[in-house]
């Protein structure tokens, strides 16, 4: 009997297993839901969620969103949606819609993701009649999503459409900011009054004076203040704002200032390591060295930045208590409960990158530009997906997307005029607090936009291909080694990290493009 | 007809061994055989963006990690190989600890019970709660300009000790500290139930014996107990061995994902989790698998070392 039990026992617990390696394969999406997948940062989703209702109720209810039921839509946040796109592509529970803070390259490779070229050629509504989104996007974001099948390949085609388009700069808090009195001796241009800093540092140096300033007083109210937030613990893409505009504005941004040497954007065409000798990375860094470092060791900055990340600094911001700090559009959003309760001593703008000095002082604004929307080719809706990336960028969706989050997409402002006009539709659409005036003065006003990508691509005559190395490298100024950068800075010379030493950031990237330079040759003797 | 019932149920034991067998195999063929076959077969490849298909490239692999980190000594390099074998050191820190409480639950000391579990709690509750937990009790919060603190870092300022116990700065050295107290911690309960089972084993007659000889508490675990549970612990051994072959979560969490200064708490195990995780493209999974291999050729010599010498030092027990 117990024999017979046992074997029973040991039956049911194989059945199981194989049942198991069956739900490995992941079953069928038996559900009709329209099923999006998406990363949930600072912006929330409520917006996600409104428009799929409305899209959803304009493909079976005629239009009446009331009728919407939740099997008739499905929304899975999912924060490291891009790191897993192969496998949830691959599974057959495949949303029908991904939105990922990026997109992969081996998936597209991998013809895992739909051609949205046709998505690209809809037309659209807008106040000015209907355009085809191809003419409405920002050309800059429509490239980012352009890219042959393969590495080298001469057809390219677009495979996402940008959800966003996130401004990153410095924080300031107004209200602290103006109780900060001007008792050094640095220039503050005319950012005093009174003897009081009454509006934000407009170049390098007068931000120098603030963060002195700022020191010398040491508090506001009775409370200790710091100057500058930032934090060692998270990658670079916080400090990119500042190292590219100021690296930009020394370098020049399409054309080159510096005699011998390429431009800005033509770093991103990273066909040599050479490229990392570009005298404006040094520029910049030292800029950021001079910000942060002294006498060995870290100032200006709010608690030990090597012990925090940026979850510490943005809510310690948002109390005020500091008058400067690293962030993006969704500041506000994401912390606005903080905010709410501390509004008698926080009031948060965005600003302009300070300018590199009074000679390298072109307005530009650094956006990063890699959050998209996308389509598996496995997805159940594959039409309705497409239909969808169409229907959330007439005007109405690209205003109401603004309102519910106070971020803008990339669409509609590609001329002046057009820009003024986007400008004024989204801030009737609401009654916006400082910070989301400040971020879309920070959108609309600048001169132009810097990315970390190569825009002058055209200009090589190459097949459309956007890169030949950037886009399948991710070429970055600091590599993915911030820190160790950010740390040596306290103790070394910037010329030494970039160039100089063994270690410098030159010398990796000769090891790290070794096969890249062996592929692009064989690239240009095919194209030839 | 009592032949054909023989045969009949000689068929049915068959199918169900065959049948019990089969997920084992499958299991072991998927997981095991193809895993590490194409890990070795990946070793000889690189990816061709161009053909975007995997080419052969020889020993070119094995040359460029070789190369990186032992003939250019690049730090960043070097440091990630020397930090994956802390695990090691950890480990040879559980040992003694482990076998000692284990050695007081098997004497019933007073409130064994619940000390087994207390020390079992941290295997059953998820790292990543109790790295949370733990870096709680070290951190310093700011709230409105003042300073609140941890409970063990305002411990350690009672008596005047107040580093930033957190930082990754290339001067900060309290992070790796940290780091062995956590994996000590956390890798303590299973090491003494491993260690408990070994010592219930030892037949009562044999300690009996002992106590009336006059045998005292340590005298008995150092001449007695320890040589008797000599076989666990030569396994134990080539388990910690290869137990560096894991050795990423603990520094990965504790530092917040920070690798530190020249990869002051980078490990192989982590780079090779940063290779086919985190920005993971087909370029980067050739250089994971040779990592993961060269570290294999690294570890199975040491693990047929340790083996030998173990059995050499220690004399065959059975009972």
């Amino acid at each position: 009997m117990a024999k017979k039990l046992t074997a029973l026992i040991l039956t049911f617990m194989m059945a199981f297993t194989a049942m198991g390696l069956v739900a490995c394969g992941g079953g069928d999406n038996k559900s009709d839901a329209f099923t999006v997948m998406f990363y949930d940062g600072g912006y929330g989703h409520d917006w996600l969620e409104e428009f799929v209702k409305e899209f959803v109720a304009e493909k079976k209810y005629g239009g009446d969103v009331s009728q919407v039921t939740s099997a008739d839509y499905k929304l899975t946040a999912r924060e490291d949606v891009a790191a897993y796109s192969t496998t949830i592509m691959k599974g057959k529970n495949c949303p029908d819609v991904i939105m990922a803070n990026a997109i992969k390259n081996d998936d597209i490779s991998d013809g895992l993701i739909a051609d949205l070229s046709d998505v690209y050629n809809t037309k659209v509504k807008t106040s000015n009649g209907e355009i085809s989104i191809n003419d409405y996007i920002m050309p800059e974001s429509k490239m980012i999503f352009t890219r042959s099948f393969s590495f080298g390949g001469s057809d390219s085609r677009q495979w996402a459409i940008p959800w966003t388009a996130i401004p990153l700069s410095i924080a300031y808090n107004e209200t602290l900011l103006n109780k900060i009195e001007h008792t050094t001796s640095g220039n503050a241009g005319d950012c005093v009054e009174d003897g009081r800093w009454s509006k934000a540092p407009t170049t390098f140096e007068e931000l120098m004076t603030c963060f002195a300033d700022i020191k010398a007083q040491g508090t506001v109210d009775g409370n200790k203040i710091s100057a500058f937030g930032w934090s060692g613990k998270d990658g670079m893409l916080w400090f990119e704002s500042l190292i590219y505009i100021w690296w930009a504005q020394y370098q020049g941004l399409d054309e080159s200032k510096i005699e011998g040497e390429n431009a800005f954007y033509d770093f991103f065409n990273l066909d040599t390591a050479d490229k990392f000798k570009q005298t404006g990375i040094v520029k910049s860094l030292e800029h950021i060295q001079e910000m942060i470092t002294g006498g060995g060791n870290f100032i200006n900055s709010y608690s030990d930045p090597s012990a925090i990340t940026i979850k510490n600094y943005q809510p310690a911001f948002a109390r005020g208590e500091m008058v400067f700090c690293l962030t993006g559009d969704f500041f506000a959003k994401e912390y606005k409960t903080i905010l709410e309760n501390n509004k008698d001593k926080v009031n948060a703008k965005l600003m302009p990158v300070p300018a590199y000095d009074d000679v390298h002082n072109e307005n530009y604004t650094f956006l990063n530009t890699t959050s998209c929307m996308y389509v598996p080719n496995n997805a159940k809706h594959k039409d309705m997906a497409k239909e969808f990336l169409a229907f959330i960028n007439d005007e109405a969706h690209l205003i109401r997307f603004t309102e519910l989050t106070g971020a803008i997409r990339p669409f509609g402002a590609n001329n002046a005029a057009d820009k003024a006009a986007m400008k004024a539709k989204y801030l009737a659409a609401k009654d916006w607090g400082d910070f989301e005036k400040s971020t879309f003065e920070l959108y609309f006003g600048c001169d132009d936009v810097v990315l970390a990508f190569p825009r002058n691509y055209e200009t090589r005559g190459k097949n459309h291909e956007p890169s030949l190395i950037y886009t399948y490298k991710n070429a970055r100024a600091l590599s993915n080694d911030y820190w160790t950068i950010v740390d040596k800075m306290r103790t070394d010379s910037v010329q030494n990290i970039v160039i100089g030493n063994r270690d410098s950031l030159y010398e990796t990237a000769v090891t790290y493009y070794k096969d890249l330079e062996r592929n692009y040759e064989e690239y240009m003797i095919k194209s030839i | 007809m009592i032949v054909n019932n023989k045969k009949r149920s000689k068929v049915k034991l068959y199918l169900f061994v065959a049948l019990m067998l089969s997920v084992s195999l499958l299991h072991f063929v998927i997981f095991y055989v193809y895993v590490n076959f194409d890990t070795v077969r990946l070793t000889f490849f690189r990816f061709d963006e161009i053909k975007n298909q995997y080419v052969f490239n020889a020993f070119n692999n094995y040359a460029d990690a070789i190369r990186l980190t032992f003939i250019e000594g690049n730090a960043a390099k070097l440091n990630t190989f020397l930090n994956t074998f802390r695990a090691i050191s950890i480990n040879l820190i559980i040992l003694p600890i482990s076998v000692i409480t284990a050695y007081a639950f098997y004497k019933k000391v007073y409130g064994e019970k619940a000390f087994r579990v207390i020390f079992y709690l941290p295997s059953i509750i998820s790292i990543v709660v109790q790295c949370s937990a733990f870096l709680a009790m070290f951190k310093t919060y700011e709230f409105n300009g003042a300073n609140f603190y941890g409970p063990y870092n305002q411990f350690f300022r009672l008596f005047g000790y107040a580093p930033e116990w957190l930082s990754i700065g290339s001067e900060g050295n309290t992070m790796w500290p940290l780091i062995y107290a956590f994996a000590i911690i956390a890798g303590l309960g299973t090491n003494v139930i491993l260690m408990s089972s070994a010592m219930l084993r030892i037949p009562s007659s044999i300690t009996e014996a002992a106590e009336l000889d006059g045998c005292g508490f340590y005298r008995e675990l150092f001449t007695i107990t320890l040589p008797l549970i000599m076989p666990t612990i030569t396994t134990w051994v080539t388990m910690i061995l290869a137990s560096v072959f894991g050795f990423f979560m603990q520094p990965m969490l504790l530092t917040e994902g920070s690798r530190g200064t020249d990869n002051k708490f980078y490990t192989i195990p982590w780079e090779i989790f940063d290779q086919v995780q985190n920005g993971a493209s087909k370029s980067t999974i050739p250089a994971a698998a040779t990592t993961g291999i060269l570290l294999s050729l690294i570890i199975m010599p040491l693990v047929a070392f340790m083996r030998w010498l173990f059995r050499k030092l220690t004399p065959e027990v059975s009972f």
